[in-house]
């Protein structure tokens, strides 16, 4: 039959909302002591439409150049499973002028179903290019996801490294911080969706969209 | 931050009992009236009026796995009465609303080496067509297939004379079976038409990562594993361009079997709907040349 099936659509929601879809948590480290705590909202497009996956987290400033952060994908709790972010990010070389702050963020991903109990951990890296405008930042940067299990991928189609490319903008006001992020989603790899279709950047990958608030604790 | 703990377990309280499963969308029917005309224009497989047969089956509960009892619509082509003499076609549709969408495959498979040579049954899965709601899964399917099976018997077919053709969806619960042999009939011969791989595979076909489809689904189906315990013949069907059923995948399916017998077609410029794009003749010769394969 040459019926189109929406049970994949519906399937690739599922999946991707277990991927490596969230905006940067933090991009520029806290001020010491500071907590932020905020959601996310935002995911790949499909089709013609933007998939509406939300995510909460925390952060909190260990350090002037230091940042811990924590979040969960309320997504997957959907689909009965389990998925939370933890990492820290580390002030690199402090921005000046047009000189970028350049931090690194290094983390992992766990998730688990709820269902068998199947569990998979991903490890992520990254690098975060942000200047620093009165209250607005603009940002550039990398996250790199490691699939150290990607050998269970059936036909040699499992890669250890899952890349993405980000660039966005955040505004920190007083008592909260509001940002947008797009996103280039594993730019060395096609999105298999049967009969649906994901629109490439530069004719490869996916893109998405992203948007955060978060409220600033002293 | 304590108000912040609380809104989050607040809004995981929320989010758990919805507990959303692509398994309602994966199976995918919709009610619909049934439309068996004796005849088409478009092609010349035209059975007799008096050979269709539309009907009710009961498929089973199976409690421990929470599958209630369900009424499942079926059609036959044939004459029920020369069951006991006849060779049975039973068809498992793919995924569409109903098996409307399959009346000129049932037709075509009826008159297969001489009009209503074979007798041929196709049913509605819980929640296609106007069948009980809604399919849940490996269980489900393998309820309903059994009730068909069964109907069959009760109509006096034995192993020798019975042959299973799967479509896409229907490759699911066929080859399952085949594996398990369990049913109330046993599967020798299996036609897999553009079937899928395990759902582990399909799902990291979407993102790249090693995810178990567990963490979406509860439909956990694996062709590979019943096809590699399955001993009778098979055949299988695939285009190369098919977008729905990766034939890469579909091909770790067809090496896994270790059976009596086993024949591939797998043509260029094919896709999922592979009777169509092949063509019917072709499809034709090639599944009557595997039902008179000794």
């Amino acid at each position: 039959m040459k019926h189109a099936p929406l049970w994949l659509l519906a399937s690739f929601i599922g999946t991707i909302a277990l991927s490596s879809c969230n905006a940067s948590r933090v991009v520029s480290p806290l001020e010491e002591g500071e907590w932020r705590i905020g959601g996310a909202v935002g995911g790949p497009t499909v089709n013609t439409s933007r998939l509406p996956l939300m995510s909460v987290y925390a952060a909190h400033g260990h350090s002037a150049k230091q940042t811990r952060y924590t979040g969960l994908a309320l997504t997957s709790l959907g689909f009965q499973s389990l998925q939370v972010d933890a990492g820290a990010l580390h002030q690199l070389i402090p921005g000046a002028g047009w000189s970028p702050e350049i931090n690194a963020n290094v983390g992992g991903n766990l998730l688990v179903s709820f269902r068998d109990g199947a569990t998979r951990v991903y490890p992520h890296i990254g690098l975060q290019s942000v200047w620093h405008y009165n209250k607005f930042l603009p940002y550039i940067g990398t996250e790199n996801w490691i699939d150290p299990t990607y050998g269970l991928v059936d036909g040699g189609k499992g890669s250890l490294i899952h890349p993405s490319l980000h660039s966005g903008l955040r505004y920190v006001g007083r008592w909260f911080e509001f940002g947008i992020e797009g996103k280039w989603l594993n730019p060395t790899r096609s999105f298999v969706i049967p009969q649906q279709t994901v629109p490439t950047f530069l004719g490869t990958g996916a893109y998405g969209l992203y948007y955060t608030l978060a409220f600033r604790l002293p | 931050m304590k108000k912040f703990l609380f809104l989050l377990s607040a809004a995981s309280l929320l989010l758990l009992p919805t507990s959303c499963d692509v398994d309602a969308a994966l199976l995918r029917g919709a009610p619909e009236a049934y439309d068996f005309p004796p005849s088409v224009p478009t092609d010349s497989f035209d059975v007799d009026a008096d050979k269709i047969h539309v009907f009710q089956l009961t498929s089973q509960a199976v409690p421990e796995h929470d599958v209630v009892e369900a009424k499942i619509w079926a059609v036959y082509v044939g004459d029920p009465a020369r069951i006991n003499q006849d060779t049975v076609i039973l068809y498992l549709h793919g995924n569409a609303n109903s098996m409307n969408g399959f009346w000129g495959a049932l037709r075509q498979l009826a008159n297969l080496g001489g009009k209503h040579h074979y007798g041929v049954l196709c049913y509605d899965y819980r929640g296609f067509g106007n069948s009980d709601a809604p399919s849940t899964g490996l269980y489900s399917m393998e309820s309903d297939l059994y009730a068909a099976e069964q109907w069959l018997v009760d109509q006096g077919l034995t192993n020798d004379r019975f042959y299973v053709f799967a479509n896409s969806l229907g490759t699911l619960p066929a080859s399952r079976e085949a594996g398990l042999q369990t049913g109330p009939l046993t599967i020798s011969k299996l036609t897999l038409e553009s079937p899928q791989s395990h759902s582990d595979l399909f799902f990291q076909d979407a993102v790249g990562l090693s995810v178990p489809s567990t963490l979406a689904t509860d439909y956990s189906f694996d062709l590979v594993e019943g096809i590699a315990n399955y001993e009778g013949e098979l055949q299988w069907f695939h285009g190369l361009n098919d977008d729905v059923a990766l034939v890469e995948n579909a091909r770790l399916v067809y090496e896994a079997h270790q059976g009596s017998y086993k024949e591939a077609f797998v043509i260029a410029e094919v896709g999922h709907g592979f009777r169509w794009d092949w063509g019917f003749e072709n499809w034709g010769n090639a599944v009557l040349n595997f039902m008179r394969h000794d």
